[in-house]
Parts: structure tokens; sequence; C-alpha cells
């Protein structure tokens, strides 16, 4: 079976070679899922689907689309803008977590999405950035257009370590003052410490006329608390240690998770800020469609 | 709370093993690295405390449950007055065993015995089944096991306590015996007794390895554990100096059962119904004191002596002791010389006189006195009670009706023949009198012959048990059968009547010595003679003891006498052939009721029979009518005293019936009156067993212990499930 006739699994994925193989991988196999652009270069970008309505040309409908959902879409395109777009991604420890049924580390999904992502833009010809960042050490890659900075950002990606403690409202005071004019900033985290002070740079953000989009990557451990018996739960951080029966501790756990995902979720609108949550043990392709449907 | 097996209670060390399983525990817990630990952490605050408490409820229950279980195999029990368990609520069959022996003569001992098994009975459901036993007699008053309560209240009043000791091992044996036959659940042994050391033998174990819950019920009171006992252990008489003195010498053995010293205690001797002399003497605590009387007998005849404690204690039984005084009586005879002789050897009454008078210092029981054939005309055969004719040739007219009187009137005579004997005119004179009548000598040899020993004849058989014989019979006893005989007497072979019989014979089965009953009288022939002339029989061994014998036998003298000093309970014998016709009457001590009156016959010239009171027991022969004085044999006088164990009033160990008892159980409780034993439960309580009770907790815990310990998860998917169902 062909990897582009279907998603791709993450944990075949996985089993590819370097960073750029697999983000090209990835990227095909999205492409594959989309209607490419028949117009190549030049100044018209595609915009976004629209369901075809009555009075519209059908030219313009994908068939693809159809035979896949069974609607009838209309590719919308617009003209090229100079786009530059932020990889932002977590290098922080808890980032690190793999459970024992997740085929990945949050950390490694989300750089195969930044990846994938970061592919993707450059081969529009837009401006890549990047910036992975902990409470000790950011790294940053200013915004580029060229061919050979997306190794750049590819290594960045593949070299991040996941330690020590996150730091988001750092990072996102860096990339304020980095970033100059109008971009995209795709914020890859597991948003652990997301709290309102954070929400409120992320708004400042969008003041500033930025696009801002979270990628919030949770483990399916991390909403379920799978465990039994008597645990000794060691935080990634630096929290310290806690032993507890984890079915003491279920119910009112996940009702927290579900309180702070809500609030997550809620502020995110609030401050008209993009919000996608997926699980590490989703295809990634998935989620990069999720955010190319839903990108205006 | 106390515990039949204390043993088990190191299990109770066990219930630190949940904390060390659970300090192991969170050694073992399973490291896992999780990001969200803020999260939990924030949760773990708001839930910590109830998780918590939930933690520590359980390692309660645990710990809980394995002290439980530890106390529950300690099988722990309480004391209470309240209440029946399920156990005592199945059928029991219960044996009483009452003591009925003499130390239940104490005080009011045995009113309180009677009383107390009414109480027990009282205790009882109508469907219990009892017996009933007492340890004095082999039979069980209710033998049977039965619901009929009423008939045991019935059958205990008849019953008054014995003079012997009491068997309490014997009760024990018959109830357990009973209890082998029940098939009821419960089966228990109540033991109702004083617990004195003497009702219990020693040594004594039960047959059967098969124990029984014994309830022991004591009838002291409390105070009672130690009682005051004076007792009369024994007294020991003899006669001194001559027989014609007639002082004896009593010396009474008192003995102090008690832990007190008793000072100047009175001790009065009563011969007859006179007190006859008083002594005073001091008896240390558990030791005992001889005192010694002297006392001059006047009187002719037994004498009921007692020994006496005056004022002495509650236990009136054992402070007399009875004995009976015999009097030295010697058979007066009177001896008929036919045949004196200046020469003593050739006398006719040389050898006899030398048989039954042996010499100076020697008390004989015959007091022989010589008279010649004219002589016995001026004799008051009264003052006689045996006449003996020694080769006598004829009598006068008045001798003959003086000797018919006398022996009509019960007198004895003894008819030695010899040279001088005419037959002819024995026949006319004192064929009355002879067993036989005479017919001629017949002469087997002169004693000079060199053939005589070829030519003579021999003593035969004899009659083995008659009185005169029976000591031949005995071990040691001296052969007859060597006695020679040169000439003897012959007889008319057919009886004369049907009173004369042949005690003995010679070889060639000549009659040797006939008796003869005549009016109350006998008479005894030998048809050879007493001194050397016909027989060598007065130089044998035989001729001493065979003479005294015929002299107390026509005297009628027993040859034993009640001198034994005999207790309550053992078999006595008395000897008295020749003395009785049909039947020996015997009146026991107590109330002169006709009931206290043996009628025995003799059996080979014996009777035997068992004593069971303390006190004197009068013989008489054939008939106990009062104006037949000379039917009282008061040489068979019998004192029958208290066995000393039955004075020894100190209370049994505790663990003197434990081999009867079930797996040495606890004793039972007491009605109240006195708790023996050192695991002996307070009057009036009994034990309740908690082990079930725990048990049950054991399994509350336990269910409790799951409940808490099953994971929320579980127990959520159950609810679900539940819910999914419905």
């Amino acid at each position: 079976m062909s990897l582009r006739q279907t998603y791709l699994d993450p944990a075949v994925l996985q089993e590819l070679g370097s960073m750029q193989v697999r983000a090209r991988t990835l990227v095909e196999g999205i492409l594959s899922g989309m209607h490419r652009s028949p117009h190549r270069g030049g100044s018209v970008e595609f915009a976004e689907y629209v369901e075809y309505s009555v009075g519209q040309e059908l030219k313009h409908v994908d068939w693809k689309v159809y035979a896949k959902s069974d609607k009838y879409y209309v590719k919308q395109y617009e003209d090229e803008t100079n786009l530059n777009a932020y990889m932002i991604v977590d290098g922080s420890g808890s980032m690190n977590f793999q459970s024992e049924d997740a085929p990945l580390t949050k950390m490694t999904y989300v750089s195969y999405v930044a990846a994938a992502l970061s592919y993707l833009f450059m081969r529009q010809g837009d401006a890549v950035g990047a910036m992975s960042f902990d409470a000790s050490s950011r790294n940053f890659l200013p915004a580029s257009s060229k061919t050979s900075h997306l190794d750049d950002v590819l290594h960045l990606l593949d070299g991040l370590q996941g330690a020590g403690e996150t730091d988001l409202e750092g990072a996102l005071r860096t990339v304020a003052e980095r970033a100059s004019r109008r971009s995209l900033i795709l914020i890859f985290s597991d948003l652990l410490d997301a709290n309102a002070e954070m929400m409120s740079f992320l708004r400042v953000l969008r003041q500033r006329r930025h696009d801002v989009v979270l990628f919030h990557v949770v483990d399916r451990a991390e909403i379920e608390l799978p465990y039994e018996g008597l645990s000794l739960f060691v935080g990634l951080e630096g929290e310290g240690e806690l032993l507890v029966d984890a079915d003491d501790l279920r119910e009112r756990y996940l009702a927290s998770m579900q309180e702070h995902l809500s609030w997550l979720q809620g502020a995110a609108e609030e401050g008209d800020i993009g919000y996608f949550r997926f699980l590490t043990d989703e295809p990634i392709e998935e989620v990069c469609l999720r955010f190319l449907r839903r990108q205006r | 709370m106390s515990f039949l097996e204390p043993l088990f209670l190191l299990g109770l060390l066990a219930g630190a093993v949940p904390i060390i399983v659970h300090l192991i525990n969170r050694q073992k817990a399973v490291r896992r690295p999780f990001p969200a630990l803020k999260l939990l952490q924030q949760s773990n605050q708001k839930i910590a405390r109830s998780i918590k408490i939930r933690q520590w409820v359980l390692l309660a229950l645990r710990v809980l449950a394995i002290v439980f279980l530890a106390i529950a195999l300690a099988k722990p029990y309480v004391l209470s007055s309240r209440g029946i368990t399920a156990e005592e609520r199945m059928p029991t069959a219960v044996v009483f065993v009452v003591e009925s022996g003499a130390t239940m003569h104490y005080g009011d001992w045995w009113p309180r015995a009677q009383r107390t098994l009414n109480e027990q009975i009282g205790k009882l459901r109508p469907w219990d089944e009892i017996a009933l036993v007492t340890t004095t007699s082999s039979d069980a008053l209710i033998p049977r096991l039965t619901t009929e309560h009423a008939e045991a209240r019935r059958e205990i009043e008849k019953v008054s306590p014995a003079h012997k000791a009491g068997a309490l091992d014997q009760g024990l044996k018959m109830a357990v015996d009973i209890l082998a036959s029940s098939q009821l659940p419960n089966q228990r042994i109540v033991v109702i007794s004083d617990f004195s050391q003497g009702t219990l033998a020693e040594n004594a174990r039960p047959d059967s390895a098969v124990g029984y819950a014994i309830e022991r019920v004591s009838v002291r009171r409390r105070g009672e554990e130690q009682v005051k006992n004076l007792a009369v252990v024994g007294v020991e008489y003899e006669q001194e100096g001559s027989a014609q003195e007639r002082t004896w010498k009593i010396e009474a053995a008192v003995r102090n059962f008690s832990d007190e010293d008793a000072a100047r205690v009175q001790l009065n001797l009563r011969i007859g119904d006179a007190v006859v002399a008083t002594e005073l003497v001091d008896v240390p605590a558990g030791k005992t004191v001889t005192s010694t009387f002297r006392h001059r007998i006047e009187a002719v005849g037994a004498q009921k002596s007692v020994v006496e404690i005056v004022d002495a204690d509650r236990y009136a039984l054992d402070n007399a002791w009875y004995f009976t005084i015999h009097p030295r009586e010697q058979v007066r005879a009177l001896l008929v010389n036919g045949e004196p002789s200046s020469v003593a050897q050739n006398d006719e009454l040389f050898f006899l006189m030398r048989a039954l008078s042996p010499g100076r210092g020697v008390e004989s029981p015959v007091l022989p006195t010589v008279t010649t054939v004219d002589g016995l005309d001026n004799r008051e055969l009264e003052n006689f009670d045996v006449v003996v004719l020694a080769n006598v040739a004829r009598l006068s007219q008045s001798s003959v009706a003086k000797l018919m009187d006398f022996v009509e009137g019960g007198g004895g005579l003894f008819i030695g023949l010899g040279s001088q004997v005419d037959p002819a005119i024995y026949n006319q004179q004192l064929g009355a009198l002879l067993p036989r009548p005479l017919r001629g000598l017949k002469l087997l040899a002169e004693r000079n012959d060199p053939d005589a020993p070829v030519k003579t004849t021999r003593f035969g058989n004899s009659q083995r048990q008659h009185p005169i014989f029976r000591v031949f019979s005995l071990p040691g006893g001296t052969s007859i059968q060597s006695v020679q005989a040169f000439s003897y007497m012959l007889l008319d072979p057919s009886p004369a009547d049907e009173q004369s019989a042949v005690l003995l014979s010679f070889q060639d089965n000549a009659p040797a010595l006939l008796e003869r009953q005549v009016g109350q009288g006998r008479v005894v022939l030998l048809t050879t003679s007493l001194d050397l002339d016909w027989t060598d029989f007065p130089i044998r061994t035989a001729y001493l003891p065979m003479m005294h014998r015929s002299m107390m036998y026509l005297a009628r003298r027993s040859a034993s006498r009640g001198l034994v000093q005999r207790v309550v309970g053992q078999p006595a014998r008395l000897e008295v052939a020749g003395l009785v016709q049909e039947r020996v009457i015997v009146r026991t001590p107590g109330d002169s009721e006709p009931s206290n009156r043996l009628v025995l016959e003799p059996v080979d010239g014996e009777v035997s029979f068992v004593p069971q009171y303390v006190g004197f027991y009068e013989v008489w022969a054939d008939s106990d009518a009062e104006d037949v004085q000379r039917n009282h044999l008061e040489q068979l006088m019998l004192s029958v005293n208290l066995d000393a164990r039955s004075s020894d009033l100190r209370l049994l160990p505790d663990n003197a019936l434990d081999a009867w008892m079930q797996g040495g159980a606890g004793v039972q409780t007491a009605d109240g009156l006195v708790a023996s034993g050192a695991n002996a439960p307070p009057a009036g309580q009994r034990r309740v067993n908690l082990w079930s009770k725990f048990l049950f907790l054991i399994t509350l815990i336990l269910l409790a212990e799951t409940i808490l310990g099953t994971r929320r998860s579980v127990l959520l998917r159950l609810g679900r499930l539940v819910g999914w169902r419905r």
C-alpha cells in the first residue's frame, strides 16, 4: 500500500530516514489528499475551499474532494501575499513524554507537524522561521523563503532535546520582538503551564496583526490517566514526586484536566486565536489537514 | 475475658504484618514519569484527606482482622451469670453423683446435699435427662437417664448417709457408664459432695478414657474449707496379770485432723452404760496422742466398751471408738477319776490333767476340778460346764440322775472308756446319754506285744468341719492319724437315734469319737481310754488340742472371738459351728427396728456379713428372744468402727477429678456454696464462649476491607455494568 494512498501512521513515519525525508513524505501525503493548485508559482495562492452554491462555475469544483467527501467544494484563490510563518516549538521536559501506548513523544510528534508545515510553506514560497524554547535556552531562526533555509529549520526541529522547564511567555516575548511584519505564528506545545498571562500575551500578538495558532499536543495518558495501583509520579520539569494510587485521583484529575482544556479552548476563541488540539496517536496528516482546511 | 488456648495470642504479633506490607508496597510503588504532575498534585491536595482516612481505615481493618483471628484461635470466653449459649439450649444428659459416705454426717452437710440436688435439678430444662448415683451403693438410685426429675427428688429423700467411706471414683465410674449410653448432644456429671480427702481413694483412676464435663458442687459453706475434727482412731486393750485379777489396760489413740491444736480434750471410757474413767489430753494439730486407761471389770461376759471424746466437734461419728472386752471365762470341768492311782503316771487322769492345765503361769481356757466316783454325788454340777467320766466303772443312781439333769439342762458330758467299763452296766445306767449302746471290748494287741504295730489300728477319718476337728484341717494343724489304739469298745452297729453322729473313726471303720445331743446338752464318747491303757493317744501331739476343743465344744464356747477391730464396710466372718442349729441372728447397731436385724445361715460352720454401721453387733443363735439368754453368743459380739479415712475432712486437691474430665476442661460452677479449684469461676457464673463472635466480626471486617480496598475504577465499571444492564 502506498504511503500516499493513506494517512501516514506516525509509527511508520518514525521508520523513515531524515527529517527532510519525513517532511517531504508527509507533505506529499497531504497534498495528495488536496487539490493541487492549478496556478503554479506566480501570484495566485490557494485561499480556501467553499461549499458549492448555485451560480458558481462548475470547473472550479474539486472532484477529488467530492469523491472523498461526497460534497461539492469549490477552490478559491487569493493573490499571494508575502507570508512569514514562525514555528514556535516547546522544547521543555514535559514534551519528552511518551506513554506506553503512544507511538511518539509529544516532542517528536510536533516536530513532524512543524516540519511538514514548514515544508509546505516553503514549497509555496513563503518565508518560514522557527524557534524552540525552554526555560534555559531559545534557538531562533529568522524567517526566510530560501530553499536552503528549510534545512536549517528541519535541523532545528530535529535537534530538540526535550528538557528543562517551559517558558512560553519568554518565547512569545522573543517572537514579538523579532517578528517585525505581520506573520503567521504557529505555537506547538502541550500548554500545561498555560495561564491567563500567557493568553494575554497571545492576544497582544494578535492585536499586532499576527495570525496566532496554538497546536496543543496531548498524550492520551494525560487525558485518561490509565494507571493502576500505587504509583510514584515524577514530574518531568522538576515538580518533584507524588506517591499515590492513581485510582484515588483519577476522577478528580480528569475533571481538572477537562477544566484546563475547556479554559484553553475558550480563551483561544475569545482571543481569536487558532486552536488545534490533537493526540499523539492521531495521524499527523490529519492534523495538518485540519490546520490547512481551517486556515483562512 | 479469659482464654482456653492463650498460646495462640502470640498470633497478635502478626497484626504488624499489614503495616510491614504497607511499608514494603510503598517502596515497591511503580515509578512513572508524568508531565501533568502539577494537575495531579492539585487534585491530590483536594482529596488527600479522604484518601488518607480511607488508607488508615483499610490498614486498621487489616490489622484488626489478624488480631481478631489470633484472639478467636485463643478461644476467648467470659464468665457471665446471664443467658445461655446455643450449646446449652440443646438437651443435656446429667448424672448426679451425690456423696453419701460417712463424712456427710458432719454438721448439716447431708441436708445441704439433698437441698443442693433439688436446686440443681430445678435449674434443668424439662427436656434434660438425669440419673442419680450415690458413692456408697454399687447400684444407682436412678440407673437410666430419664426426664422424670421428680423421681430423683423422691429418691434422695429416702437416702441416709452411710457410715462407711464414700467411693467417689465408683460413683464417677457409674456415671460414666450411664452417660456412655446417652445420645444427647450435651453430657455432664454433677458431683455434689464435701470433697473430703476420705471420699476418693488414693490413686483412683477412671476405667474409661472418655472424659466428661464435671461440675463440682460443694456442700461446704464458705469458711468450712478447713474444719475441726478430732477422732478416736483406735483402741488397744489387754488384760493385765492373771484371769483372776480382771484388770484391763485400755489405750486409746486420738488424732487431730485439723490445723489447730486441741487442748484438754476430755476422753471418757464407758463400760456398759456407765462412764468409768475420764482423761484429759492435749492433741497437737495433725498428731496422734495415746491415752491409757486402767479399769477393773468385775462383771462377767462380754462388755460393751466405748472410748469417746466429749464435745469434740460437729462430726460425731468418729468421736467414739467401740470395742468389746471379753473377760476370759474358763471352762469349768469336773473330771471324775475312775481309776485313781498313787503312782502318778498310772492315774487315769494323769495325762488329761496335764493337757487341760498345762502348768503354772500358763492361762488355760479350762479350769479342771478332779473328783472321785463317790465324790460326784457331793458335787453341785451347776458349778461346772463339763463333766468328764474317765474309766468310771459304775455310778450311783443319784449321780446318774444328776448327770441326766445336767446334760439335759445344757451341760456337756465327756465319756472316756477303759478296762473298768462294763458295757452292760453302762448301757443300763447311761443308755439315755450314750450316743450308741456299748457292745464289748475289742482287744487288738497287748501293750507289750512285739507284733503290736501290725495288730493295732489308728485314728482314721474325721469330720473335718466339726468344731473339734476344724483346727486339724487348718494349715499347720496337727495330724491325728498317727494315733494307735490297742483296744477299743465296740458299739452296736445301728444308730441309737438320730441325735448321735460319728466324729472320728478308726482305720477299720469302727467309731472312735461320737457325739449325741441330749436335751440342751451334748455328750461325747471316746471309745478308747484317756490314758495309755488302750492307746498311745495321750502322748501324741493331737491329744491336747483335741481335748481342749472337746471341752470348749461341750461347754458351748466359741473358738473365735470378736477381738479383731473391724471397720465398717469390711466383711466380718464368724465361726459358729457347734453354737447354732440353723441360723445366726445379728442385731446391728442403731435404732432397734426389725430392719436392724440380720438373719444368716451358716455355711461350713461360718457366717459372714458386711457391717454397715459403727457400734456393737450382738450375735444370737437361732432365736434372739430376750428370754432365752443362752442363745445370746456374747463372745461373738462385734464392735465396728469408722474407717480412719472417713475422719480426714481436709479438702481434696483441685486436680483430683481431672482424670475423669474432658481434656482437663475447667471446673464448672458451684451453686454459691464453695468455689473450689484454681480455674473455677466465681459463684453463680458460667462460661460464655466468644470465639464465634470474633469470627463474625472478622467476616464483617473482611467484607468492609473488600469494599474499601476495591479500586474505584472497578467499582465504577461494576456500577456502569449494572446501569447498562438496567
